[in-house]
């Protein structure tokens, strides 16, 4: 019932880390039988796609490795794999360039023609490149299209369900697909697997995120036994739209409007910084901004949607239309002229910093296991700067391509052990015999859920109760079925992710209730300060039969303390 | 608002026969069409297949016929269309499912045309090339807003219709992209490739492209572009043979 495939490297996701792993791994060694998969359209799905304001490398010679390292480890709140963060500075500059001179992308000039480089908050360099503020249609493109020079085998649509282990449950062996067009079953040997799907955050209610992704790469490394870590740090953007009755709210307005320049007022025409970072203002770092934001709305100080403002109008009208085109036209579709007037706003969700640990190579603790990307902890610590996510994801997928060539090599092929396919198949086709419930409600619920008790503002209380509706919901879906065949079924698709988002939903509250301190993106009322002496420690999470086992370990401090 | 009448073409495959199931469904003032089709999906037809990612704009994943005319479902409010919505997948492309086509044969299509970038081996891989934005190379080059591979265009075209061989609209238009663009070394094999029978000269200037287009790039303006440099090439290369850099 399953169709068999076998390959040397299987990357789950297509992605900048997905895709620039496979062309590191070609470019190694073109003799690789390399497998793709992706969920969505190859260069048409992930986060890297939509990234707007650009990508940070330190390029000019006024600015340092140093300063990035330090605004990336200090952004983070010192919760920082301080070699991770090191690598993707000291990498980025390259890549970048390779993305440019090998790749194809042409990004901004600056009038004397040599490379643009604009202002992002919490940095104290201007060291984004960018291609207006749509730079992730050029780099997913120029991407694709040497995918395609290449060769590389793509199934499009098709999504991992389940990693394959040897019998001891050491060694990665394969996957399990599931091509979501024909509804069929793929079962595939592979002597490495990396899992580059971007994580995201789509369990809260707002979400900025791709809208197939569902932490499948996450909650599939934790069935197969990876460790994970830092999974309480969430990402807040503060700037997402507000668009009551349409999957549009909580897109995304860019880092760079702020960057720019850009004003907050409450709905009382307050500019409420004043009251959170009174010295860097708008400018502060997205954690601080979005809790001040939603500290607003809920003292009732927000607009009537439960909003904030964004003005940029006082940057003049031409600039704004030459340099923000596409957040204006995205403003205009729903009737507010960003150059013109203010356009309201609220946080969403928009980045895990936590995921699967790795080491600069991309190795987990699995072997034949790696991952890139936003599917991974550790560059970012407890809040990730704009600008650092596609160079993560550039960066790091490369390094993991080419150690993944190296590592193929002379390896063969793990035993696929069958039970494990069948389970994964009938526990997936399950959603397709006749029940009681639908998926969607049950999406709705987590969505409130997740923002209103494990969100911007926590407390030990609120994060019990999460659990205990997480515990609840993840029953109900034990009921769920969705109707239709198995071909092209979004709702069926629909069920798979809640089964993955409901597993990392768990593991996020459970650390968040871990963590007795505030830090970077997550803030507890019930612990506001930043414990240094307690908690400069990451929380790491790995399956334990049924349950989850949780720990901490000291953040090396090897190269800056706090 | 008031309610919205959607009809939605079903289709098991491309040989299965087309069937309209119309439903009324209830949307905000600032809906887009794809929202409906997610009040369908959560609503009458749950099994509806149908193809998006970013909802932004971005991905180009989204294009339908939407009365008649290719749109970019998620950035077109309903309210701006009217209270009758038919929609139907793209044309010139086998159906898969429903409202989703099959886009291997326009990716196909543009794989012929060498889309991707050769880089010139004299480039600094150390730096960025140089591009003063009042030099002429960056004059020559084509700024028009970025291409989200949405296939609009290609579904719009009379032409690709017509002859099924034809590159299309999309195809050219990032041929002319990288034939304008001094950091790549293929000029004239790609100004060959896509000058031929299945390329540029095919089109007769219809427009049905420019008009589409949901980023409101004019494939039509690179296309002639094409014809222009292709009839110049022979005496280019004379010239360049004459007086070598
Ligand atoms: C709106 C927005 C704007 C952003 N702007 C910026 C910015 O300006 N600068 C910046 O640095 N960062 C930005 N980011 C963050 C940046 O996009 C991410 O950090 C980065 O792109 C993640 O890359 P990735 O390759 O890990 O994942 P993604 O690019 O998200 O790709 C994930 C891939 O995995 C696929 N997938 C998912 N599940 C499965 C599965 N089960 N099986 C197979 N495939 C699967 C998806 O379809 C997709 O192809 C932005 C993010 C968003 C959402
Ligand atoms: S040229 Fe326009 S219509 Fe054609 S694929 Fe690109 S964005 Fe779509
Ligand atoms: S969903 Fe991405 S362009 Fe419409």
């Amino acid at each position: 019932m399953s169709n068999q495939l076998s390959t040397d490297i299987l990357i789950l996701g297509t992605g900048g880390a997905g895709l620039m792993a496979a062309l590191h791994a070609f470019w190694r060694d073109p003799a690789l039988d390399i497998t793709l998969v992706s969920k969505g359209g190859l260069g048409k799905s992930g986060c890297t796609r939509m990234v707007q304001g650009g990508y940070n490398a330190v390029l000019d010679a006024k600015d340092s490795i140093q300063a990035h390292f330090e605004d990336t480890v200090k952004g983070g709140a010192f919760l920082n794999d301080q070699e991770l963060a090191m690598t993707l500075v000291e990498d980025s500059p390259r890549i970048v360039r390779e993305l440019e001179n090998r790749i194809g992308c042409l990004f901004d000039r600056a009038a004397d023609g040599r490379i643009h480089q604009k202002a992002f908050a919490g940095q104290s360099f201007d060291r984004t490149v960018h291609v207006g503020d749509l730079t992730g249609i050029e780099i997913m493109s120029r991407l694709r299209d040497q995918i395609f020079a290449t060769g590389i085998r793509c199934l499009e649509y098709t999504r991992g369900l389940e990693l394959l282990t040897s019998a001891d449950g050491q060694r990665v062996v394969g996957a399990v697909l599931l091509d979501i067009q024909s509804g069929k079953f793929i079962t595939v040997k592979s002597k490495a697997v990396m899992l580059c799907t971007g994580a995201g955050p789509l369990m809260y209610q707002r979400s900025a995120c791709a809208q197939e992704k569902a932490m499948d790469g996450v909650a599939m490394a934790y069935r197969a036994g990876a460790n994970l870590m830092d999974m309480e740090m969430v990402q807040f953007h503060p700037t997402g739209m507000v668009v009551p009755g349409s999957r549009l709210n909580g897109a995304l307005l860019e880092e760079g409007l702020r960057g720019a320049g850009a004003h907050l007022f409450n709905g009382q025409g307050e500019r409420f910084m004043q009251r959170y970072d009174p010295e860097k203002m708008e400018r502060s770092t997205r954690d601080r901004v979005s809790r001040a934001s939603y500290m607003e709305v809920t003292a009732g100080r927000g607009t009537a949607n439960g909003g904030v403002w964004i003005d940029v109008s006082h940057l003049g009208a031409e600039f704004v239309e030459k340099n923000f085109t596409g957040m204006r036209d995205r403003c205009l579709r729903i009737g507010f002229d960003l150059a013109r007037e203010k356009v309201e706003v609220c946080p969403t969700a928009h980045f895990n910093m936590g995921g699967i640990r790795i080491n600069r190579d991309g190795f987990t603790n699995l072997e034949g296991l790696f991952a890139a990307g936003e599917d991974s902890a550790g560059v970012h610590g407890a809040n990730r700067l704009g600008g650092n996510g596609v160079a993560e994801s550039t960066v790091f997928g490369a390094r993991a391509g080419d150690a993944v060539a190296g590592w193929v090599k002379n390896r063969k092929h793990g035993e696929v052990q069958a039970t494990q396919v069948t389970d994964a198949t009938e526990t997936a086709g399950n959603f397709l015999t006749p029940h009681s419930e639908s998926p969607w409600p049950l999406r709705d619920e987590l969505g409130r859920v997740m923002w209103e008790r494990a969100g911007i503002v926590r407390s030990g209380e609120k994060l019990k109760q999460a659990l205990n509706e997480i515990a609840d919901l993840k029953q109900r879906l034990e009921k769920v079925s969705t109707p239709g065949g198995r071909e092209f079924n979004l709702t069926w698709q629909q069920a798979l992710d809640m089964r993955n988002m409901l597993t990392a939903s768990e593991l996020i509250a459970r650390s968040a209730l871990m963590r007795e301190d505030s830090r970077g993106a997550h803030y507890r009322e019930d612990f506001t300060n930043t414990d240094h002496a307690n908690w400069l420690k990451n929380i790491y999470a790995s399956r334990d039969g049924d349950g989850a086992k949780l720990w901490t370990e000291p953040v090396k401090l090897t190269k800056l303390q706090p | 608002m008031p309610k919205i009448t959607v009809s939605v073409q079903r289709r098991a495959s491309d040989q299965d026969a087309r069937s309209f199931e119309t439903h009324e469904v209830e949307l905000s003032d600032k809906a887009s069409v794809l929202d409906a089709l997610f009040a369908l999906q959560r609503g009458p037809c749950p099994d509806l297949a149908f193809r998006f990612s970013c909802r932004v704009g971005m991905c180009g994943s989204c294009a339908m016929v939407v009365n008649g005319r290719e749109q970019l479902t998620c950035s077109v409010l309903v309210k701006d269309i009217g209270n009758t919505l038919r929609i139907e997948p793209l044309r010139n492309l086998p159906v898969k499912r429903d409202l989703a086509v099959d886009m291997k044969p326009f990716f196909a299509a543009y794989q012929r045309t060498l889309p991707n970038f050769t880089p010139r081996d004299d480039l600094d891989p150390s730096d960025f090339y140089r591009l003063p934005l009042d030099s002429k190379e960056w004059k020559a080059m084509s700024h028009q807003p970025q291409c989200i591979d949405c296939g609009a265009c290609y579904s719009a075209c009379t032409l690709v219709t017509l002859h099924p061989r034809y590159v299309g609209p999309m195809a050219l238009h990032r041929a002319l992209n990288l034939i304008v663009d001094p950091r790549d070394k293929s000029r004239s094999e790609r100004l060959n490739l896509v000058t031929g029978e299945a390329g540029a000269f095919r089109c007769h200037t219809l427009g049905n492209c420019r008009d589409v287009c949901p980023r409101g790039i004019s494939p039509t303006h690179s296309i002639e572009r094409l014809k222009r440099l292709a009839v110049w090439e022979p005496f280019r290369k004379m010239f360049a043979r004459i007086f070598p850099a």
